[in-house]
């Protein structure tokens, strides 16, 4: 029937879409299932990680909240979430208005640089960084977590911004500067509105992925200030508490309500 | 009434030696062209002729390598894009798509700060002018390619602008609709009295609107001249290719007479034309010949002009028929006849006579 090959998807078609469909599932499994365990075991009654879950209680998410040892480091991140988005979004901004407006020389090879970290194995970035880190005395500072948090966000950023812009049409631009409007009052009125979902796209990954970071991170917070990943992961290296799994719990869940905004945002638009 | 009518209240614009360089490449070269107050002009050219580049100065969204351009006589160069105070309608529009149409025709008054109750009574008016009363709510999205236009018009309008540029603002509508903005945007212009400079590649177009055209070739003016000028009267066989349809003969002058000059062409045909000065016996020149002024003529009939052909192709097109006649030798003529389609002559191999007047080839270099 010609009607199969104009709409593959209807009921009744070949085998090879039933494949196709089960092979679906089952990718589709392997990404959820290990989030259900998670989910499943952080409401546990017990001491130790199982599933099924005996039990069911929240005492492993008080737990968390209570003791300081796991509720610092998670004020720590989401310090250095917000700090470093900050810069990442605003620099990635500039530099993608640069990138997609500009005329100059080696464009090209800066936009190549700026998205290397993306293709340079963290691993490589970490061991690197600790390097020069160690000569300035950056590890375990601020400033340190958040510039290397920036260099690993900063391709992301680019890539989502420089595609709104490559979007946008530059004729609205000119079309209200001949209106009466200035370049300042151009972007704030025309440019900026235009192009902020992108900006909110860019700067919720740029969280989250900052949140999460543990690789590079590990290197380079020192021994006194962890942040949630990297006290996750120590944790993880001596007991197996089921508050790990809440507060992994807690992290999808920000994450999933990140990846949310966005699609509210961009169907919005 | 809010709107300013005395006489006149175009500006008039002045084209001095306009230049605009990119690099190496040339695309406004040496422009020199005195726009009048209240005039409609047209720059009418192929694809990166230069026309667009000159309207973009004009406008300010580009510095002029050299030269100047004068508003009432002084240099608007220096002045920015948006304190010039011209309108200007985009191909696509460029209507703000995050604002209603309230929103984007109020937003030239918002940036001269015209208070409130002045805006809203403002927008009412040019939404009247171009026949949308009652659209202020839609977003540009909702809204048929047509009705953008027109309020993209109201938009570049509403801050009552002595000049407004047009780029190719037909261009995306079709044939039909076309026709239909090209008188009501020639109206508008007449009744606001305001100077219109439009780019445009569609002769048509620039033929039906335009008090006179300006065609551009390669970054320069070919000719300037009302459409009837141009048409009747075209100096280079660019203009003669490009405003309207054409023969283009190639020959050398073979005689000079009183009453008539005679070219040779390659087929051995000798065609009459209007004496001209300026001729040399041997000169190498074009000649341009209007398809629609060429005639199959009846049996007898004499013209300045006539030959015999074969019919080589027949298109019918309607309240038109072209035939295409071959007149051997490798020249052949595109005739254009109008009227009932006559089934005589239809037929391919068909030997016919045709014939023109004396005026009706034009010599151009």
């Amino acid at each position: 029937m010609s009607q199969n090959v104009v709409l593959p998807f209807r009921r009744g078609s070949s085998w090879g879409h039933i494949v196709l469909g089960l092979l679906m599932v089952l990718v589709i499994m392997l990404m959820v299932l290990p989030v259900v365990l998670v989910v499943g075991m952080s409401f546990s009654n017990s001491e130790m990680l199982a599933f099924p879950p005996r039990g069911l209680s929240l005492r492993h998410y008080r737990t968390f909240f209570e003791d300081q040892s796991w509720f610092q480091p998670a004020l720590l991140s989401l310090k250095y979430a917000v700090l470093s988005t900050t810069v990442k979004v605003t620099l990635g901004t500039l530099a993608s208005l640069a990138l997609v407006r500009g005329r100059f020389r080696g464009k090209r090879i800066i936009n190549l640089m700026l998205l290397s970290p993306m293709i340079v194995p963290p691993i490589i970035i970490a061991v690197a960084a600790y390097n020069v880190y160690v000569r300035f005395q950056l590890v375990g500072t601020t400033l340190g977590v958040v510039l290397a948090h920036t260099v690993l966000g900063i391709p992301m950023v680019v890539l989502v911004i420089t595609a709104t812009l490559y979007r946008f049409d530059t004729n609205l631009e000119l079309a209200a500067m001949s209106l009466g409007a200035n370049r300042l009052t151009t972007f704030w009125r025309i440019t900026f509105p235009l192009i902020r979902v992108g900006i909110a796209v860019a700067a919720t990954f740029a969280f989250i992925d900052s949140f999460n970071e543990l690789i590079v991170t590990n290197f380079l917070v020192g021994t006194r200030s962890l942040t949630l990943p990297v006290q996750i992961y120590t944790g993880l290296r001596y007991t197996l508490s089921p508050v790990i799994a809440s507060i992994s719990s807690l992290m999808v869940g920000m994450s999933l309500l990140g990846l949310i905004t966005i699609g509210i945002l961009q169907r919005r638009q | 009434m809010t709107n300013p009518s005395p006489v006149t209240w175009g500006a008039e614009i002045q084209l001095n030696g306009l230049t605009k360089r990119f690099g190496s490449v040339v695309a406004v070269d040496n422009v020199t062209l005195q726009i009048e107050a209240g005039e409609f002009l047209t720059l009418l050219g192929p694809s990166g002729s230069g026309k667009t580049t000159t309207m973009r100065l004009i406008a300010g969204f580009d510095v002029p390598t050299a030269g100047d351009i004068l508003m009432d006589r002084s240099s608007i160069i220096p002045v920015p894009t948006y304190q010039r105070n011209i309108g200007m309608v985009f191909q696509n529009y460029a209507l703000f798509p995050h604002m209603t149409v309230f929103q984007n025709i109020a937003f030239p008054l918002e940036m001269r700060r015209v208070e409130k109750d002045k805006i809203v009574s403002e927008v009412a008016r040019v939404l009247e002018l171009v026949q949308l009363p009652g659209y202020e709510k839609r977003y540009p999205r909702q809204l048929s390619g047509g009705q953008q236009q027109r309020i993209a018009l109201a938009r570049a309008l509403v801050f009552n602008p002595r000049v407004l540029l047009m780029d190719e603002p037909l261009g995306s509508l079709d044939r039909k609709l076309r026709e239909h903005m090209e008188l009501e945007i020639k109206h508008i212009q007449e009744r606001l009295h305001i100077t219109v400079v439009y780019v445009t590649h569609d002769q048509e177009e620039a033929l039906v609107m335009s008090d006179r055209i300006a065609v551009i070739n390669q970054g320069k003016i070919e000719q300037v001249g009302t459409p009837q000028e141009l048409y009747e009267r075209p100096k280079s066989r660019f203009v003669a290719d490009f405003v309207g349809e054409t023969n283009l003969l190639q020959g050398e002058v073979s005689e000079l007479g009183a009453a008539y000059s005679t070219i040779g062409l390659k087929n051995g045909a000798r065609i009459r034309v209007m004496p001209m000065e300026g001729l040399i016996i041997g000169q190498r020149v074009s000649l341009a010949i209007r398809p629609a002024t060429i005639r199959i003529l009846t049996l007898g009939e004499q013209l300045a002009n006539s030959y015999t052909g074969v019919v080589d192709e027949v298109i019918y097109v309607g309240e038109i028929t072209k035939y295409r006649i071959d007149l051997g030798g490798g020249e052949s003529l595109m005739v254009k006849q109008a009227g009932r389609f006559d089934p005589q002559r239809c037929c391919r191999g068909t030997s016919v006579t045709i014939g023109w007047d004396l005026v009706d080839a034009k010599v151009v270099l």
